[in-house]
């Protein structure tokens, strides 16, 4: 549709300007040259409003010859020679209507004074529809730089939607599952360390769904999760998880995306430690370099099983979400040597 | 209940507690004797082996083996009830012939309905279906990135890319890799399902080659070839084998 056609706003101020541009002809033909207010009007207005949908084909030209496909002289030489064209066949068409005009009102000069002025009239069509090309190869920019700035929009509330519904799958069915399993075991054996788990889960997952709305959280909170989950990891486990952590106090306090720790702890005992029947020590360690904030976790892996497991699109999204949130000061790398995985996040050290 | 023979269980899961449930459970049922607790699959493979169970209580998620690799080890499975809490592979696990699944977490009732029936699976079962159904657990699977061998009550875990050639004999497949020979009880054609088919290719009735290995080509006859590999070894290849390596390559 075209785009002035398309809004009725725009088409209203289009006809408005070229009845303003008619009225000046007639204003002039009236008082400048003396012709009667009714032949001047007559004869002037019919012509205006075929130059002015004559005008927008423009359109029409500018899509066929779009600035960025096409090289600037091809669209000079093309919009030259519509314009020219164009400014002859109205310049004639115009002739034609001040004759047939003139017949009925008997305005001879009129018709004299137009056959005269025929050159002049054909470069005003033509530098008129020039304009008018011009006009329109801006709107098309406006409206392509528009739409370009609505899709950029909607991508990033997709992006959102795509965040949230990867938060909610954070929270692992199995491991809700595999962990009441295991506080029905220890119903009988030992109801007290049963109802300690049971309490951890339910703040576990009272601090995920509180934590996943927000944009930062204290280091302090999202470690609080990760060595939550481990602690009720370590029950199904026992002995074959261990656990060390080494944050300096005084990077508790900073500022950091929630849900990006706690997946890679949850990475490294799901496809780390939880494949060794030995078992092994998934490790979390925070420090300030360079004004970042770098926090890593490393386990042990069976080599054997690696790529049975896949290396999850978890780290994906955490990937995804660091870059969202920090622009290239946020990252996730992983490394993997000699049966140990590394993950190590790095974020801005803000308080 | 007390009248029946006792049942000999065997339980398989890297998690204590959920040994620890089982445990509890099966103390019920004063004809039932645990004669081995697992924590992973290659003890599982060991104590089945050795021991020949009746009941076998199996986790799938497990260090080393899952609970399918461990009952494709298997010759003569027993009765196999899978305890996981994952529901996916319940269509898997009927494929296999488990006698029932076991959704973590589990009521004391639904573990007695799933010991009756291994129970009643015990008396009935013929040792020919059992085998059936651990053939069947080694074909459920696509391709793969390991083959699994069972040496005596001992696994042996090999990454394909490590395995040269396999070659089929009487009833059994001959799988070279690493300068070493192994013997697995299945077919060359059941390999060549499991096996990725765009590095094994079947170049001659009896042989599955990797094609990594394949240095070139010799022309041995009017409609054979040879094929020679890195290490020198020759090997016959079909014309219909030919074919495939061509299309391959």
């Amino acid at each position: 549709m075209h785009p002035i056609l398309a809004h009725r706003d725009r088409f209203l101020l289009y006809m408005a300007a070229w009845l303003l541009l008619a009225a000046i002809v007639v204003l002039w033909l009236s008082v400048g040259e003396g012709f009667a207010w009714t032949d001047a009007a007559a004869f002037a207005i019919p012509p205006a409003f075929l130059l002015a949908f004559i005008c927008l084909s423009a359109l029409y030209v500018c899509r066929a010859f779009p600035l960025q496909e096409r090289t600037a002289p091809l669209v000079a030489l093309v919009g030259f020679a519509a314009s020219a064209l164009t400014g002859l066949l109205w310049a004639l068409g115009v002739r034609l209507w001040a004759g047939s005009v003139a017949d009925e009102s008997g305005a001879a000069g009129l018709a004299d004074a137009v056959a005269g002025a025929f050159p002049a009239l054909a470069a005003a069509g033509a530098l008129v529809y020039l304009l008018s090309l011009a006009g329109h190869y801006l709107l098309i920019t406006f409206d392509h730089a528009r739409a370009v700035e609505r899709e950029a929009l909607e991508s990033a509330v997709t992006a959102r939607e795509a965040e949230l519904k990867a938060l909610k799958a954070q929270i692992q069915p199995h491991f809700l599952f595999n962990s009441l399993h295991s506080i029905s075991a220890l119903t009988a054996r030992d109801p007290a360390a049963a109802r300690d788990m049971a309490v951890r889960l339910a703040d576990f997952m009272r601090t995920i769904i509180a934590v996943a709305e927000k944009t930062s959280i204290p280091l302090r909170q999202e470690l609080s999760l990760a060595e939550n989950y481990l602690a009720i990891e370590k029950v199904r486990f026992g002995d074959r998880l261990r656990t060390e952590v080494d944050v300096p106090e005084e990077l508790r306090a900073l500022q950091v995306l929630p849900l990006t720790l706690q997946p890679l702890v949850e990475n490294a005992v799901k496809h780390g430690v939880g494949g060794l029947t030995e078992g092994g020590t998934v490790s979390v360690r925070a420090r300030r370099r360079a004004g970042l904030l770098e926090i890593t976790v490393t386990n042990p892996f069976d080599p054997d099983r690696e790529r049975a497991h896949g290396t999850g699109s978890g780290l994906d999204i955490v990937r995804r979400r660091l870059a969202a949130a920090y622009g290239r000061e946020g990252a996730l790398a992983a490394t993997t040597a000699a049966g140990v995985h590394a993950a190590t996040i790095t974020m801005p050290a803000r308080t | 209940m007390t009248s029946s023979p006792a049942l000999r269980v065997v339980i398989v899961d890297d998690e204590e507690p959920a040994r620890t449930l089982l445990r509890e459970f099966l103390g019920r049922h004063p004809d039932v004797t645990i004669v081995a607790e697992c924590a992973n699959g290659f003890e599982a493979v060991k104590a089945v082996t050795e021991l020949q169970p009746d009941v076998l209580f199996l986790d799938i998620q497990m260090p080393k083996l899952t609970g399918f690799e461990v009952l494709e080890l298997l010759e003569q499975p027993p009765a196999v009830v899978f305890t996981t809490a994952y529901d996916e592979y319940a269509l898997k696990a009927f494929e296999v012939h488990a006698v029932d699944y076991l959704l973590k977490p589990f009521t004391a009732e639904r573990f007695d309905e799933a010991l009756a029936r291994a129970r009643g699976r015990v008396g009935r079962e013929s040792g020919e279906r059992l085998e059936a159904a651990a053939r069947e657990a080694r074909g459920t699977e696509g391709s793969r990135d390991r083959v699994l061998i069972r040496e005596g009550t001992r696994v042996v875990v090999l990454p394909v890319e490590k395995v040269d050639v396999v070659e089929a004999e009487d009833d059994c497949v001959r799988i070279r890799a690493e300068g070493k020979e192994y013997r697995k009880q299945t077919t060359l054609g059941e390999l060549e399902r499991m096996l990725p088919s765009e590095r094994f290719v079947r170049v001659h009735r009896s042989v599955l080659l990797n094609l990594d290995r394949l240095a070139k080509l010799e022309l041995y006859a009017k409609d054979s070839r040879v094929a020679i590999l890195k290490d020198g070894t020759r090997l016959p290849v079909s014309r219909a084998g030919y074919q495939r390596l061509k299309e391959l390559l």
